[in-house]
């Protein structure tokens, strides 16, 4: 720098020897013209001419001295500025027209300084709020890129910040390879930028094998002109809030069954208990005399107890639990569940193989054991829609002192993975069709009477149930109730 | 010979009550409601009752409510007959109380052995 600088300045001062020479000449030739010889002034010119270059080389390399440092201060601040950093100051010169531009540039720095940090805080005060938001909070262009992405997404979908900025939101989003209508689905996104009404619409995600809904609120955000510039996707998973809606749903319909059947119950029970009572004492009391009579009166005595048992798998499957827990023959509660099943199975073309160990003692339980037997082979049977074989396969064992039952079907069956998720709310391994709540629904009630499940993968999926069988303690207590 | 106390709205079962209790050798008594037995009670020493839980106006439990303050021993041989009504008050009074229970329509073997029961007390 200093170099060039000196070349530069003994360039200006060489410059200015031409004044002296253009006033030599202009001498010279008036001397002449005067008939004085000028031919002593030459010497003396070169003489002067070279004590002029002398100075001029000499002025220029101590001006070149003094003026490089503040120089060169300035350049370096430049350069700092230019990375953003605006809280280097420029060093204090001796030169007063120097430190006036150095005085001059720190307050500019300064004043951008207090901009940029103003900027920033606004940055993190919109990237704080926005963070801080449980919901997604995706901003999309009209090109359908994302620009902005809050934290909770990231965090949740594991991605990176440059995995999601800049990319298409469908391929963000749906993990699609091109555009919603090149899906055959409508985007929201589309009609928001074209008429700027705010839309809603609720999507239905299966994300690792378990069913996320998500309420998504497309919201334009328009400039002072009222051009929309993006849209903000906020997306909010309301699975919790369907599942409750759900439980509430469910409970509200087994109630209303249950008030249903318990009235019938009521209306069926009492005219029963009078046919079979009579019939009962009749026979006992061999008030006819007559093979045939006992006959007919065995019959009708048979019935009664078919109808009676009915109702008490309809007020078990009901969920009236106004009965407490008393023992029920597994196979019979097997049974009960798999004659409600009779039309699925059969609209399903699912051959339906019992292999009941008849020395299968009874469990301690309500009838709603039958309802948890019922969603377990519904669900069998759903799951064999797909499957070439479809073979739903019962069996129950005794084994000490457990039974156990399973249900296996001739599905696909469940990835390891996912087989200790079956019993959550909402799992299920289809993208569409039953909600998910049958397995928690029978995990709860199989679990309340102390038993358990477990989920096997072989040639599909087995259910094995096993429940504590009735100890002679627990019958005797049931029966002196 | 004991007698016992039978009550219940619906009139065939009542009598049919009465009519399998007088073969088993009890003396029986029938009303057909809570209400009805009232005096019954104070009145006549009753060694078992049979009370329907639903009736019109009243429930099963009242009934055993107001035995239990007079007769405490009396209501150590109370049942309860039920057409398993959904009833809240019902589960909790099952849950609250040793009383008998007995499911509509009953297998009279279970009457008799809840007899036999009542007979070692």
């Amino acid at each position: 720098m200093r170099r060039t600088l000196f070349i530069r300045l003994f360039i200006v001062f060489a410059s200015l020897a031409v004044l002296p020479v253009m006033l030599f000449t202009i001498i010279y030739i008036f001397m002449q013209e005067r008939g004085v010889d000028p031919a002593g002034m030459k010497l003396y010119f070169m003489g002067f001419m070279l004590v002029l270059i002398s100075c001029s080389f000499i002025i220029s390399y101590l001006f070149a001295l003094k003026t490089e440092k503040p120089l060169k201060e300035l350049g370096t601040a430049a350069e700092i500025f230019s990375r953003g950093d605006f809280e280097y100051r420029v060093q204090r010169t001796e030169i007063e027209d120097f430190q006036r531009v150095n005085n001059a540039v720190n307050e500019m720095a300064m004043a951008v300084s207090l901009l940029a940090k103003e900027l920033e805080d606004s940055k993190n005060y919109f990237k704080q709020l926005y963070d801080s938001i449980s919901n997604y909070i995706i901003i999309i262009s009209p090109n359908r890129s994302i620009i902005e992405v809050n934290e909770k997404f990231l965090c949740d979908t594991g991605l990176e910040y440059d995995d999601v900025v800049g990319k298409k939101c469908w391929e963000v989003i749906h993990a699609y390879t091109g555009p919603c209508e090149e899906q055959g689905l409508e985007c929201h996104l589309d009609e928001v930028y074209r008429d700027g009404v705010q839309r809603s619409t609720t999507h239905i995600n299966v994300v690792e094998g378990k069913k996320h809904i998500h309420n998504v609120i497309y919201t334009p955000i328009r400039d002072k002109k009222g051009v929309i510039n993006f849209v903000i996707e906020d997306i909010r998973d309301i699975s919790s809030i369907a599942e409750m809606q759900e439980r509430i749903k469910e409970s509200e319909k087994m109630a209303a069954l249950g008030r249903l059947i318990s009235g019938l119950s009521h209306e069926i029970n009492n005219p029963l208990a009078i046919i079979s009572g009579y019939v009962q004492f009749a026979s006992e009391a061999c008030l006819f005399r007559d093979e045939k009579a006992d006959d007919i009166l065995d019959k009708i005595k048979d019935a009664t107890d078919r109808i009676g048992k009915l109702m008490r798998v309809l007020m078990g499957f009901a969920g009236i639990e106004s009965v407490p827990p008393h023992p029920i023959p597994i196979n019979d509660a097997v049974r009960s569940a798999l004659s409600l099943l009779q039309n699925e199975a059969h609209a399903g073309s699912v051959n339906v193989a019992v292999e009941l160990d008849e020395s299968a003692p009874s469990v301690m339980a309500r009838e709603d054991i039958i309802r948890a037997f019922y969603n377990i082979a519904a669900n069998a049977i759903d799951a064999m829609s797909a499957a070439g074989e479809r073979t739903l396969t019962i069996k129950s064992e005794a084994i000490g002192d457990i039974v156990r039952v399973a249900f296996s079907d001739t599905g696909t069956g469940v990835p390891e993975e996912n087989l200790s998720r079956l019993i959550e709310p909402f799992f299920t391994t289809k993208e569409f069709g039953r909600l998910g709540m049958g397995l928690t629904a029978s995990y709860s009630i199989v679990t309340n009477y102390g038993g358990d499940i477990r989920f096997v993968n072989k040639d599909g999926l087995s259910v094995i149930i096993t429940l504590k069988k009735v100890t002679g303690q627990n019958e005797e207590n049931t029966r002196s109730r | 010979m004991k007698k016992i106390l039978v009550v219940d709205d619906e009139p065939d079962v009542a009598n049919l009550m009465k009519l399998f209790l007088n073969s088993l050798g009890y003396d029986t008594d029938i009303f057909p409601s809570c209400e009805d037995s009232l005096a019954a009670v104070m009145e006549e020493k009753y060694w078992a009752v049979f009370c329907d839980y639903l009736m019109p106006k009243t429930t099963g439990d009242k009934l055993f409510n107001i035995i239990r303050s007079a007769d405490e021993e009396l209501a150590k041989r109370f049942v309860i007959i039920t057409g398993a009504v959904l009833d809240e008050k019902l589960d909790v009074f099952l849950k609250g109380e040793d009383v008998k229970v007995i499911n509509k329509p009953f297998k009279l073997d279970e009457i008799r052995n809840i007899l036999m029961e009542f007979e070692k007390i």
